[in-house]
This record gives structure tokens, C-alpha cells and sequence, in this order.
């Protein structure tokens, strides 16, 4: 799907989140400027998440909580991951698919040697300075992922 | 009073120890794990993204500072209770949670981003100079670094109100990913610093973003994009793809790098002191604070310099040391000194590590 601006990003995050559950783990794959941050927005928005989601570069990981809901959005973003050991020391394990949590990451491929299998992939590509080539792949439809990932 | 400062929210793992006498403080002991040759010593890496091995440096912190063991030339201990990375902070927390229950010393919760407006406030002691003097309230504070920009007034100790903050991406994140397009590497904010001084930034005119936006928010992800757009127009060759980028030398074809980075850290530095003025017309503070990482980017430090000085504002201006621009302990230990003076104590046995602790 071709987006042509950052709302209409945001609005096809917002389908996307419509078919979540909790559980869930998100890759989203673009390079810098492609409209990962922008889509994990509309995703938490659509989700009920009032407060403002930033981009997590720095944070490598920022937790939004929707309002009245026990459904948990962890957005991790691996850009500055330089080793699978540091990945090791995030302590991921203690949210990576839990039942009440989304995960979605951003940069998911930096670093060698660690398997994520997600369950769904955002694939954003950009066409120009305001036309971005979205793909949402599902692990279950076409196993392109297992694949990629295994 | 003297305050063990204890920070562990992100990649950087420090100790400090800060004296207090009435208005000002001034620093004993700071240590940064990564800048101190611990390993050699003690044993063990300390990884850029630290995570929970900020505990394998720790102890050896605390031993490099010639911290008692009875913990007897301390009088309260302070402490980054957020906001940051869960599993970094919590090392922290749980180290100074211990060691005031086992010393009985009262354990003060601090925020990071207070840590940084209190950087502005810190010297060694002994200094034949000019001491630095206390924080003039009410004082506007830009907070710029890799992880936050925000625009907070600052009423009094501990009296804050948020003005401002970005929407998207933090300045020095745009700088460290400006840098990393440009093939500086990562981080690369300093990079792009040291090499917009041989550039001329008027050279492209890069967005102002959300300069007419009525509030005083932030955006920098779409400058950030612009820098990408203009780079691949006019450098076919040029990669966006971080893992490739970084075989790349700094020249770029017709691209002069330099005009890049001058333009670029213009329309940064152009946004945040436009900003950063107006707010102060509007809430008339007696001083405006530079904080945070970015503080230590000259082209910023002298246009805000340069604006606060002006007729039109006419506000004494602080800013931190070089050297207390990055994350540190001693910020903590001086925010800590004040919430001490106030009494302003938490339960070492409930306090807990707040990844979205907010300044308000």
C-alpha cells in the first residue's frame, strides 16, 4: 500500500492495531526517516494511548499504557544495539509476548545472531519525500517470514 | 552535607560525591564508568548500551570514589529514580535503596532531567575562579540532549512547570542520525559540530520545523528526514542504510559534508533558540537554563548566549561545564542536595525505578 502522508501512516497503523490482542510482536523495518515512529503512533493512538510517543533511540525502550485498558504498547528500538549481549541485558524476556503487552520493534535486524520471529512485519520504504511503500506481513499468511527469521 | 550521587538511567553508569553548604554545591568525587579505567582494575567490559550490567561497575564506582564502607562521610545518599531504561535504573535504585537501609542514611528519588538543570550549578571545590552562583528563580530551562528536548520552567527547587517538548525525536537524536547519514558515524552529534565549522550554513535552506506552531513544541524527525531527502537527490550513491553507511568516508560526492552539517545544525540551533526566546517573552523568567547532552554544542551555547543577552530579554543565562553536560552523578547528588534541604526523603524499601518519571 502506498501512504502519502504521515497521516495516512498513521491511519493504516491505526487498521493494524484494530486485529491486536496483546501478544503480539511487531517488527517494523524501514530506514531512518521512513515513518516507523510515525506508524508506532498511530498504532498507540488507536490503541487509546493519550500521552505523546517519541521516537525510543535514545530510551531504547519507552512502555505506553492505553487509558483504562491493561494492555501494554512496548516500543523498542534497536538502532544503537551493537551486540546480541547487550540485547541480553535489556531483560526482554519479561514482556516479549506477554498476553497483555504489543511489542513492536523498530531496527529489529542491526545485530546478528538474534531470531525475533514476529509475528507480523511492517516493511516502510521510502518513495519520496512524502510517499512511503508500506507492507504488512503476518508470519502465519505465506510463511515469508519463517522464512527471513529462521 | 555531603550527598553520594548514584546514575544509572541509560548507557552511563557514575558515582559522584557532592558537598552542600546553604545555596551551592560543589563537587568532591565524579566518576563515569565510561570514562574511568575501570576495567584494567576490577575486571569486566562495560557494554555502550548498559542495561543491567550497569552492576558490574557499580561497586568498583563506589571503591574508586574512597566511599567509607560504613558509609560514615555521607550524609544522605541521592538517586535516578527515572525516567530511562527499566533495567538500568533499577541497578541504581536497588544499589542506593541497600545502601541506605544498611548505612540509616535518609535516600532522596531524583530525576534525571532535574539532575541536568542542577549541572549548571556545579564546580570543584577549592576553585581559585569565579565560583558558579545559585540558579535565579523563576529560570526558563531548554533540556536538549540525545533522549529529551523540552522547554520546562523552573519556579523554585522542585517547582516546575512543562512548557514545551518535542513530538517526535530529541535535537541530539537528529544529530547522532544526521551523523550517521552523513557516514560521521554514531553518535556523531560532536562530529557534525566540528565539521560544520568548515561549512556555510546558509548553504541549504533545511526546514525550520514547527516554528509557526502557536505552543512550543518540537519536531525533529521530518529535519531529519529533509537532511535524507536532500541527500539522496543530490548524492545518488548515498546510502540511508545504517549498516552500510558506515564503510562510507565523510565526502560525498558534489555534497560538501560541511555545508550539509552547517545547514543542518543551523536549522537545529535556529529552532530551539527561536523557541526558546519566545517562551521567555512570554513567561519572563529571570534566567534562562541550557541542560542536557546538546548543551555542549558550541554553535547553541552562543546563539542562546547571544539571546538572552539582547535588550529585548535581557536574562542572565546559565549554562553547564563541558564536562557536566552528559550524564552524571554529581547532577543527581546536587538535585539531591536540594530535595534533602527540604526534607524531601523516600522509603528505601518501596522506592521504585520509574521508566516514565515526569519532572511535573
Amino acid at each position: 500500500m502506498i501512504s502519502f502522508s504521515p497521516e495516512q501512516t498513521k491511519r493504516m497503523a491505526a487498521e493494524l492495531a484494530a486485529t491486536l490482542h496483546g501478544g503480539e510482536v511487531i517488527a517494523l523495518v524501514g530506514d531512518l526517516g521512513a515513518g516507523k515512529t510515525t506508524f508506532v503512533q498511530g498504532l498507540c493512538e488507536a490503541l487509546g494511548v493519550k500521552s505523546r510517543v517519541t521516537s525510543p533511540t535514545f530510551a531504547i525502550l519507552n512502555v505506553h499504557k492505553a487509558d483504562g485498558l491493561t494492555l501494554k504498547i512496548t516500543h523498542l528500538d534497536l538502532y544503537r544495539i551493537k551486540s546480541a549481549r547487550e540485547i541480553v541485558a535489556l531483560g526482554l524476556e519479561e514482556f516479549l509476548g506477554a498476553p497483555d503487552t504489543v511489542t513492536v520493534i523498530e531496527w529489529p535486524d542491526v545485530v546478528d545472531g538474534v531470531q525475533w520471529n514476529p509475528t507480523i512485519t511492517v516493511s516502510l520504504r521510502t518513495l519520496s519525500s512524502q510517499e512511503r511503500d508500506i507492507i504488512i506481513a503476518y508470519a502465519n499468511e505465506g510463511g515469508l517470514l519463517s522464512a527471513k527469521h529462521a | 552535607m555531603r550527598i553520594l550521587g548514584i546514575e544509572s538511567s541509560c548507557d552511563e553508569t557514575a558515582v559522584a560525591v557532592v558537598g552542600g553548604d546553604d545555596d551551592r554545591v560543589f563537587v568532591l568525587k565524579n566518576l563515569i564508568a565510561s570514562q574511568a579505567a575501570l576495567h584494567a582494575k576490577y575486571g569486566g567490559v562495560v557494554p555502550e548500551v548498559a542495561a543491567r550490567e550497569h552492576i558490574d561497575a557499580i561497586f568498583p564506582l563506589l571503591l574508586e570514589a574512597g566511599i567509607a564502607r560504613d558509609g560514615s562521610d555521607v550524609d544522605a545518599i541521592a538517586v535516578t529514580a527515572g525516567p530511562g531504561l527499566v533495567p538500568a535504573l533499577r541497578v541504581g535504585v536497588e544499589v542506593a535503596k541497600t545502601l541506605a537501609w544498611v548505612w540509616n542514611k535518609p535516600l532522596v528519588a531524583v530525576n534525571h532531567l532535574e539532575g541536568h538543570l542542577y549541572s549548571v550549578m556545579l564546580d570543584e571545590a577549592g576553585r581559585e575562579t569565579e565560583p558558579v552562583h545559585p540558579i535565579v528563580f523563576p529560570a526558563l530551562a531548554l533540556l536538549v540532549s540525545g533522549g529529551h528536548t523540552e522547554i520546562v520552567l523552573m519556579k523554585d527547587h522542585g517547582i516546575y512547570e512543562r512548557i514545551g517538548a518535542t513530538r517526535d525525536d530529541a535535537a541530539g537524536e537528529a544529530f547522532d542520525k544526521v551523523a550517521k547519514l552523513l557516514g560521521l558515524g554514531y553518535p556523531g552529534g560532536p562530529a557534525i559540530s566540528k565539521t560544520a565549522e568548515q561549512g556555510n550554513p546558509v548553504a541549504i535552506d533545511f526546514p525550520r520545523p514547527m516554528l509557526e506552531s502557536g505552543d512550543f513544541d518540537f519536531s525533529f524527525s521530518g529535519l531529519k528526514t529533509s537532511v535524507g531527502v536532500y541527500l539522496r537527490e543530490h548524492d545518488a550513491d548515498l546510502t540511508l542504510d545504517p549498516l552500510l553507511s558506515k564503510e562510507r568516508g565523510t565526502r560525498s560526492g558534489s555534497v560538501s559534508v560541511a555545508d550539509v552539517c552547517a545547514s543542518f545544525q543551523a536549522a537545529v540551533v535556529d529552532t530551539l533558540v527561536t523557541k526558546t526566546l519566545r517562551a521567555v517573552g512570554k513567561y519572563r523568567p529571570a534566567s534562562v537554563i541550557l541542560a542536557g547532552g546538546v548543551a555542549a554544542n558550541r554553535a547553541l551555547r552562543e546563539a542562546l548566549a547571544a539571546g538572552c543577552g539582547d535588550p529585548a530579554y535581557c536574562v542572565e543565562f546559565f549554562v553547564p561545564q563541558i564536562r557536566y553536560s552528559g550524564d552524571n552523578a554529581a547532577m543527581i547528588a546536587a538535585a539531591g542536595y536540594f530535595r534533602a534541604l527540604r526534607r524531601d526523603f523516600v522509603d528505601p524499601l518501596s522506592l521504585e525505578a520509574d521508566p516514565n518519571m515526569r519532572l511535573v
